[in-house]
């Protein structure tokens, strides 16, 4: 175990700049999510710890080791790949023992070593199987189980759960977070499911277009976004334009939101990022709530989804639990948005998307 | 039920092809092979013997000419693997750039015709040939080499004719090979070596059987090239049901030739297949 640091990380295909000038530490045992839609280079970033693409510039240590040039084979990790990639042709017991055969482990501790790594994935007994005759979730374990068995130094995943249907997927979480729990590998995972990396991780990094926009513990990405882009990609959020007023964001119409926290001076334009589920929908009025009328409404089992439309004309989409008594309104009923000072926030209007 | 009457709607044009100019021929040369022959009266009627299909084990001229098929064989299905094991790798792995012109060199001979072909073998091995020529310009070797007429040319003329179904085999086979497989045995301290000799190979396994069946089955049944290479006495089992039915005019002893070359072919497919299912560990 140990820490991996990236310092100044640039990947380049010709003149397209895949991954700019990344830089961030993992320390020993933490894990971190690399979270981003797809093509914004966070898979490129895992592949070049991994040593399978070669970085065009910078470095990356593991521990005091600089491993930027080195094959992967030299750097001691574990990748496990969306694919799975499990090896088709040898046995679950096979494949796991793989990477300790490589290391000179042999016999009887080999043996052990083998079935406390499939033990710790939950399928002991599984070892004398080919990987066709499991289910992908089994398969998917089987591959985590190949690639802690050896003790790497640092452990990657490349989207692992994205090929599981969602109900395994949130099985497979819990069981991911229970194993980094018990081993305290030092983890890089990526991701572009946010909710996933935000339950895992220590630490979640959003990128956009090549660049880490933020990169912070999970609570601070999801409250305290430091961009639009981060703002608008975490959760399910709606935005509003506005002026600084008084300590205020004004919308118009009369309508205006005091936030907590609001660094922008007098005047300025800003945007308001509301989260649907942190917005309260009242039936009568109260301090500070937005006025509006219910515009559309969508029931999906426990949540019903309410469009609302406010005085001077923007929508917002709030999210009820269909239990509530506010989830029985209907289109054309007057509507009041109570939204608490910290869950508003405010980033200066067109810095980024 | 409707899906079963459809697949065998489907596939009954080429099994009635197939059961017309293969199997009905096939089953009236059964009898024929055990027939006596004597020599200037042709085939005794109603006679039955198994002396074809003995003489085939107990002669020494048909043992030696059976062996030196098998071995024919094995020798070409070696040689296409190992030449063109590492061609296919370059078409497959290397720069993109380079997977036409190489998928065409490697087609290109299957565009001439087979005599042809063979005839420009023929020039370069023979005594006088460009091969020996050089050789002994260059001082290398003082009489000329015999590189035909014998093992050695069947060998290359072979090799060089059948490559490219071998070469195809290959190239499907190494595509079907996952990359991210190879990665995760790297990332799993395999050298490169390593990873080709321990994931590479093995799944690619069913190409090899298959190329190596095909190149196998096309080498023993070859009849023009070992006639031209070999000339009319350096005989493989092809040439010699070919003299016996034409030259000769023993249909029994050519009949029971085929036979045996098809039964061998046959334990030869069946062996083969049951070696890639125990060694890819793939049912």
């Amino acid at each position: 175990m140990s820490n991996l640091s990236l310092r100044n990380i640039v990947k380049r295909y010709g003149r397209t700049e895949v991954v700019r000038n990344a830089s961030f530490q993992i320390a020993e045992g933490e894990f971190v999510s690399l979270l981003g839609p797809s093509g914004c280079g966070k898979t490129t970033i895992l592949r070049m710890v991994a040593g399978l693409l070669e970085p065009t510039e910078g470095q990356i240590m593991i521990g005091e080791r600089e491993v930027t040039r080195l094959p992967p084979n030299k750097r001691n990790i574990g990748l496990v790949f969306q694919s799975y990639a499990l090896f088709p042709h040898m046995t679950v017991f096979e494949n796991v023992a793989f990477g300790l055969r490589r290391k000179g482990e042999s016999g009887k501790p080999l043996e052990e070593r083998v079935n406390a790594a499939l033990e710790m994935v939950r399928l002991g007994g599984y070892g004398a199987r080919f990987p066709r005759q499991l289910s992908g979730g089994q398969q998917q374990r089987v591959s985590m189980a190949r690639a802690i068995a050896p003790r790497p130094s640092i452990l990657l995943f490349d989207e692992p759960l994205s090929n599981l249907d969602a109900k395994l997927r949130d099985e497979m979480q819990i069981e991911l977070k229970r194993l980094q729990q018990e081993l305290r590998i030092t983890t890089l995972f990526v991701t572009h499911d946010q909710a996933e990396a935000l339950s895992l991780s220590d630490r979640v990094g959003v990128m956009h277009g090549g660049v880490i926009q933020q990169l912070d513990r999970p609570e601070e990405i999801y409250h305290r976004p430091a961009n639009a882009f981060v703002a608008s990609f975490i959760g399910k959020p709606n935005r509003l334009q506005g002026r600084v007023e008084a300590g205020t964001v004004a919308l118009g119409a009369g309508l205006a939101l005091r936030p907590e926290r609001l660094d922008l001076p007098e005047g300025s334009a800003a945007e308001v990022f509301l989260r649907q589920e942190a917005i309260r929908v009242l039936r009568a009025p109260e301090p500070g709530a937005l006025a509006g009328t219910v515009a559309l409404r969508a029931f999906s089992g426990p949540q019903v989804q309410l469009v609302v439309r406010l005085a001077h004309g923007a929508e917002i989409v709030v999210e009820v639990p269909s239990a509530e008594d506010t989830a029985s309104l209907a289109p054309g009923e007057a509507v009041y948005l109570a939204i608490r000072p910290r869950d508003i926030i405010v980033l200066p209007q067109g810095a980024e998307p | 039920m409707t899906g079963q009457r459809s697949a065998w709607l489907l596939i009954a044009p080429l099994l009635l092809v197939l059961l017309l100019s293969f199997v009905v021929p096939l089953v009236l040369l059964l009898p024929t092979s055990f027939q006596e022959y004597q020599p200037g009266q042709g085939m005794v009627a109603g006679s039955f013997t198994w002396e074809n299909y003995l003489r085939i084990a107990t002669d020494g001229y048909y043992r030696e000419v059976v062996l030196r098929t098998l071995a024919l064989g094995l020798g070409v299905t070696v040689l296409c693997l190992l030449t063109g094991y590492p061609v296919a790798y370059l078409i497959v792995r290397g720069h993109p750039r380079w997977r036409l012109p190489l998928t065409l060199l490697v087609i290109f001979p299957l565009m001439l015709n087979l005599v042809v072909r063979s005839f420009g073998w023929i020039v370069l091995l023979t005594n006088r040939g460009v091969v020996n020529n050089l050789l002994i310009d260059l001082g290398l070797i003082e009489r000329p080499l015999k590189l035909m007429f014998n093992m050695t040319g069947l060998l290359i003329g072979l090799t060089h004719i059948y490559l490219p179904f071998m070469v195809l085999m290959l190239v499907a086979a190494l595509q079907n090979v996952p990359r991210d497989v190879e990665a995760a045995a790297a990332t799993l301290g395999s050298s490169r070596t390593h990873v080709f000799w321990s994931v590479t190979l093995p799944l690619t396994a069913p190409g090899i059987i298959g190329g190596s069946i095909l190149v196998f089955v096309l080498t023993i049944s070859a009849l023009v090239t070992p006639r031209m290479l070999g000339g009319p006495t350096y005989q493989v089992m092809a040439t010699l049901i070919y003299d016996e039915y034409m030259q000769l005019l023993d249909w029994p002893s050519g009949s029971a030739l085929s036979f045996a070359l098809a039964a061998s072919t046959l334990v030869i497919i069946w062996i083969s297949s049951r070696m890639t299912k125990r060694w890819a560990g793939m049912a």
